[in-house]
């Protein structure tokens, strides 16, 4: 171990990062208000791509069966292909747009987006068709026969449609855990293949672009704009943070049973203004694990001389990173992730993590600042073995004069703890706490019902969600 | 399962509601008066005939209802308002062809004729006979080249368009 590993539970030296007015004053409105705000942008946006196909069109080019359905066809299309565009950005790890809403909510929208988007795009092809079929006095399949190989740019749409529905299938939940993490991840890749492939049709058929220029710009800008953002922050900013801060494995350390950490060590790491509660999308330099990233929390405060990562053995790439050398190469990006001290609006504090959800929530216990008793932690674990940070944990709560409450048990084998009554058992003024809720899904939300019982507001709960 | 049904409904929901509204919307080449059409037509490529039946003055806009005349359709021969027809090339595209010829009073387009119009496919043909009336009729309406696109006609409208700008131009020149 290092000289540096040594030093744990050091409080974070730096102070915290500016950020510009409108951002932080964005985040002192509560989640719901952030999430609502946003989704009315994207919302706006879809409004207006209607009112371009608005006026475009005239009234009598939709009266008719068929000119109905081609019209119908239209809107889904010109809306299906600015939901995948706002898919993309969802996912493309924007900054600003993780401060706003965080990681693990925009993975909830995406995948509702995604799902919902698709089957716009499916709908846009079937209407256009079966449209053309009715005008024409044709079947539907010859129809289709003569869309797909006669219409310019049509053989490679349908195509891209193709692949966004065989993305679609495998990301769908019943599915997705039947197939392997690296089958997903390459098939999601084809999304972009998609977009290209799709791209020239529009222009050459679509009514609303062949003969528009103006409506046709804003359509590429759209595109550009997007493109840049995802360029920006999935390619540049890794590759400059890779050129500045040459992080390497420092120290692997088994925990416990199936859990290991990780040091991470590098240069000038202050500058890359992590936060505890914050999670990097982590790829070590492998033979094997070099072309998948993975989301891992901090599971200490971050220093300025390591970052410490904290994984439990879950599917074949954690397992892998238990095997782990000392000068494996990594890239990160990051720091992401809205779960932070920036969120507290309250004095007092309540921390509750569950299984291993606790890495965030061990960060966040040794570095918010608070006096004697203003921070609390319920670590919620099935077995004592699965207990991971004891002793750190309690060295911490010593130092800072805090509690720590350990309530363990399989879920569903008797009421669980984590009721209204227990939690205001352990934490009498609950009501009057920010709380920090970190762990599965399921159970988070059983926990926000029972905070709630017990008098916390919504607006005081910050959630963090494991299913990137 | 819920949020499905939900989200399926509200886009059926308003998309009919949008598809509603648009097409009960007033085509605007129902406001212009169409003047009545000339006793004999002209064949294509003459250049004036006279009509015995009207001859309302180009400074006159009652009928018209739009005072709007568009730069390029103002012949420049005319001094008296006599209905001139001008036909325009004949349009190739990937489809078919199109030519177009319009008649003029004053600056005012008061009819369009498709004297040549063919098409590649029955199915072009289906598409044409549909969209090409509407086509008309919008130009019309629009007195200029500024009329839109009809839905899954793209290369007839744009086509279309096209023949019009070239009888204009000869009405122009």
């Amino acid at each position: 171990m290092t000289a540096s590993v040594g030093q744990r539970g050091v409080r974070s030296a730096r102070g915290r990062p500016p950020v510009n007015v409108v951002s932080s004053s964005l985040a002192k409105l509560d989640q719901p208000t952030r999430e609502g705000l946003v989704a009315a942008v994207v919302g706006a946006g879809a409004v207006l791509v209607c009112l371009m196909w608005w006026l475009d069109t005239s009234p009598a080019s939709v009266r008719g069966l068929g000119p109905w359905l081609t019209a119908a066809g239209r809107v889904t299309g010109l809306v299906g292909t600015y939901l995948v565009v706002v898919e993309v950005l969802l996912m493309g790890r924007v900054a600003w747009l993780d401060r706003l809403i965080g990681m693990d909510r925009l993975a909830v929208w995406h995948r509702r987006n995604g799902e919902y988007s698709i089957t716009l795009l499916v709908a846009h092809a079937v209407l256009t068709i079966w449209g053309y079929a009715v005008t024409a006095h044709t079947g539907v399949v010859s129809e289709t026969r003569s869309v797909i190989f006669t219409y310019t740019d049509m053989l490679a749409a349908t195509v891209g449609l193709g692949l966004l529905v065989v993305v679609g299938v495998i990301s769908a939940r019943g599915i997705r855990r039947r197939v392997s993490y690296h089958t997903w991840y390459f098939i999601h890749l084809y999304t972009y293949i998609a977009l290209a492939l799709s791209f020239a049709h529009q222009f050459a058929t679509g009514v609303d672009f062949a003969t528009h220029p103006l409506n046709r710009a804003l359509w590429i800008a759209m595109y550009g704009v997007v493109g840049g953002l995802l360029v920006s922050y999935r390619v540049g900013k890794p590759l400059r943070d890779a050129a500045r801060h040459r992080l390497r494995v420092a120290e692997v350390v088994r925990e416990g049973p199936g859990q290991t950490s990780i040091y991470v060590t590098g240069d000038r790491l202050a500058d890359l203004r992590a936060e505890s509660g914050q999670f990097f999308m982590w790829r070590f330099l492998t033979r094997d694990g070099w072309w998948q990233a993975h989301p891992y929390s901090l599971s200490a405060a971050p220093n300025g001389q390591w970052l410490r990562l904290t994984v439990k053995q879950l599917g074949d790439h954690s397992g892998a990173l238990a095997d782990l050398r000392p000068g494996v190469r990594v890239l990160s990006e990051g720091p992401y992730g809205a779960f932070t001290e920036r969120r507290r609006t309250r004095r007092k504090v309540l921390l509750i993590g569950a299984g291993v959800g606790i890495t965030p929530l061990r960060a966040l216990f040794e570095s918010l600042p608070g006096g004697p008793g203003d921070v609390t932690l319920i670590y919620r674990a099935r077995t004592t073995a699965d207990v991971t940070f004891r002793r750190e944990l309690e060295d911490i709560a010593g130092a800072r004069r805090a509690q720590v409450h350990y309530l363990i048990g399989r879920s569903g084998q008797h009421p669980d703890y984590l009721t209204a009554a227990h939690l205001l058992r352990l934490v009498p003024d609950v009501a009057r706490r920010d709380v920090f809720l970190c762990g599965p899904p399921i159970m988070s939300t059983a926990t926000v019902g029972a905070l709630q019982a017990a008098g916390v507001l919504r607006r005081h709960i910050y959630r963090e969600d494991f299913e990137l | 399962m819920r949020r499905a049904i939900a989200a399926t409904a509200g886009t059926v929901v308003g998309l009919t509601a949008l598809l509603g509204y648009k097409s009960a919307g007033t085509v605007k080449s129902s406001h212009v008066a169409v003047a009545p059409p000339s006793t004999s037509p002209s064949p294509p490529g003459s250049s004036t005939t006279a009509p015995s039946t009207t001859q309302p003055s180009p400074t006159t806009t009652s009928s018209g209802g739009t005072g709007t005349t568009p730069p390029t359709a103002t012949p420049s021969t005319t001094v008296r308002a006599a209905p001139r027809s001008f036909t325009g090339e004949d349009v190739q595209y990937r489809y078919g062809d199109i030519q177009i010829r319009v008649t003029m009073i004053g600056g005012k387009i008061t009819s369009i004729d498709v004297p040549q119009e063919g098409a590649t496919d029955p199915r072009s043909q289906s598409i044409n006979s549909q969209a090409v009336p509407i086509l008309t009729q919008e130009a019309l309406a629009a007195q200029n080249l500024q009329f839109d696109v009809v839905s899954g006609a793209t290369y007839t409208s744009d086509a279309f368009a096209q023949a019009l700008q070239s009888a204009l131009t000869k009405a122009g020149g």
